[in-house]
């Protein structure tokens, strides 16, 4: 079969169109919107970044372990200088604090909060009760966007305690991970994470994610597309060297 | 933005409008959402057209955020589809040129999301290995290897749904 064959194939599953839903008005709108944020956004960061730096993603501590700082704590920076930049003012995340960012990185839109549970079946968010033998954890996410349409996020997994007849209040990172990376796909070897350690998987799309279990439970992944994943590798790397 | 750019910007969706909705589709098997793809990803394209339409390569942008559009709508749980054993009810079939397209959408369905973004990349957008690598932000190598692993996938997926003439000459490719 040749490329125009499997082109051909492709066709026809677009053979029959569905009704157009778009609006160009809407997009005219929401372009100048997001224009305005983008210049009000881009004066704010660099009047911040003259300003303290209010603290950093992690904080690596001797023996390779990370911590949370508070949103209002100041700390020395110590994120590898590629990664370092200002992002003073945020809002943590699921009360950890994001201090260091790419250059040229801007939160896009809101934070996300969702309820999943997690369990021998894997993760579902589909509003049916947690089962025994799951447990149910609180998924916060933030995305990071740049001018260039590269983005990531950070995804913060909490779980929760145990709700009356749950299971476990602990949830190993690489059940949690290995059910989110890739659910319906070729699942994805992720080893065991000691607590407060940080790993580096490549999952079957293209995308690296940058897991931290933490030594408080919570395991922290950061996704990321496009040069930025040099950058993680280098963080990851940083956190490795601490060890 | 200036108004000679917003309406070049008009111009420009009026254009592709059709192409991108149907590579959205192909991407992500629906057609809402494939319609917010689309539009989201006009938007941002508006949001810097100026410095997108000074490229000269305003297709390409408009094909890198969509895919990075769809790869993060995969990536959140709270948007993530559930695979189900059986579809529902469809709506009534025009014809088998429709049955076959809606069997074709179910076979892609199967496809892990970077895989599935390089068969539409390379095979519908027709963009070289080098191009759709460029686009994804990856390597070559891992473009041939995707868009291998895809088409065994996408064969596997055609036998399933009966469709096993399709899948043989697929073999060739695979």
């Amino acid at each position: 079969m040749s490329d125009q064959q499997v082109k051909a194939l492709l066709a026809t599953a677009v053979s029959s169109v569905g009704p157009d839903r778009l609006d160009v008005d809407a997009m005219v709108r929401g372009g100048r919107r997001r224009h305005r944020i983008r210049t009000v956004s881009t004066v704010g960061v660099a009047v911040g970044a003259i300003a303290v730096v209010a603290g950093v993603l992690f904080v690596v501590h001797p023996g390779g372990t990370v911590s949370a700082t508070s949103p209002s704590a100041s700390a020395a920076a110590t994120s590898p200088s590629a990664l370092a930049t200002a992002t003073t003012g945020e809002q943590s995340l699921a009360g950890w604090s994001v201090g260091a960012v790419p250059h040229g990185y801007q939160v896009s839109g809101r934070d996300s909060s969702d309820m999943a549970a997690v369990g021998p079946r894997g993760f579902h968010n589909d509003g049916k009760p947690t089962a025994r033998d799951e447990v149910p954890v609180t998924v916060s996410m933030r995305l990071y966007e740049s001018a260039d349409y590269d983005r990531f996020f950070i995804t913060v997994l909490h779980p929760t305690p145990a709700t009356a007849g749950g299971g476990a209040t602990e949830i190993a990172a690489q059940e949690l991970v290995a059910s989110m990376v890739a659910p319906s796909v070729t699942p994805v070897t992720v080893p065991g994470i000691p607590a407060g350690r940080t790993v580096l998987v490549r999952d079957n799309a293209r995308s690296l994610e940058l897991i931290v279990q933490t030594p408080q439970g919570d395991v922290i992944v950061v996704s990321a597309n496009g040069p930025t994943e040099q950058q993680m590798v280098d963080m990851a790397g940083t956190l490795r060297t601490a060890s | 933005v200036k108004q000679s750019a917003e309406a070049d910007f008009r111009d420009w969706v009026s254009a592709r409008r059709p192409r991108l909705r149907k590579t959205a589709f192909l991407l992500c098997g629906d057609w809402f959402l494939a319609d917010d793809l689309v539009q989201d990803a006009c938007t941002r394209m508006f949001a810097a057209w100026d410095r997108v339409a000074s490229s000269g390569y305003p297709d390409a942008y408009a094909r890198r955020v969509m895919v990075n559009l769809y790869l993060d709508h995969r990536r959140r749980p709270s948007r993530r589809e559930e695979p189900v054993e059986a579809l529902p009810d469809s709506p009534t079939v025009d014809s088998d040129d429709d049955e076959r397209g809606d069997r074709v959408v179910e076979a892609l369905s199967g496809l892990a999301p970077g895989q599935r973004a390089v068969l539409v990349l390379r095979f519908w957008e027709d963009l070289t290995i080098e191009e759709t690598a460029s686009v994804l932000r990856t390597s070559a190598g891992n473009v041939k290897s995707q868009s291998s692993r895809g088409l065994v996938t996408l064969r596997a997926a055609l036998e399933a749904r009966g469709m096993h003439s399709v899948a043989d000459t697929m073999r060739e490719l695979s």
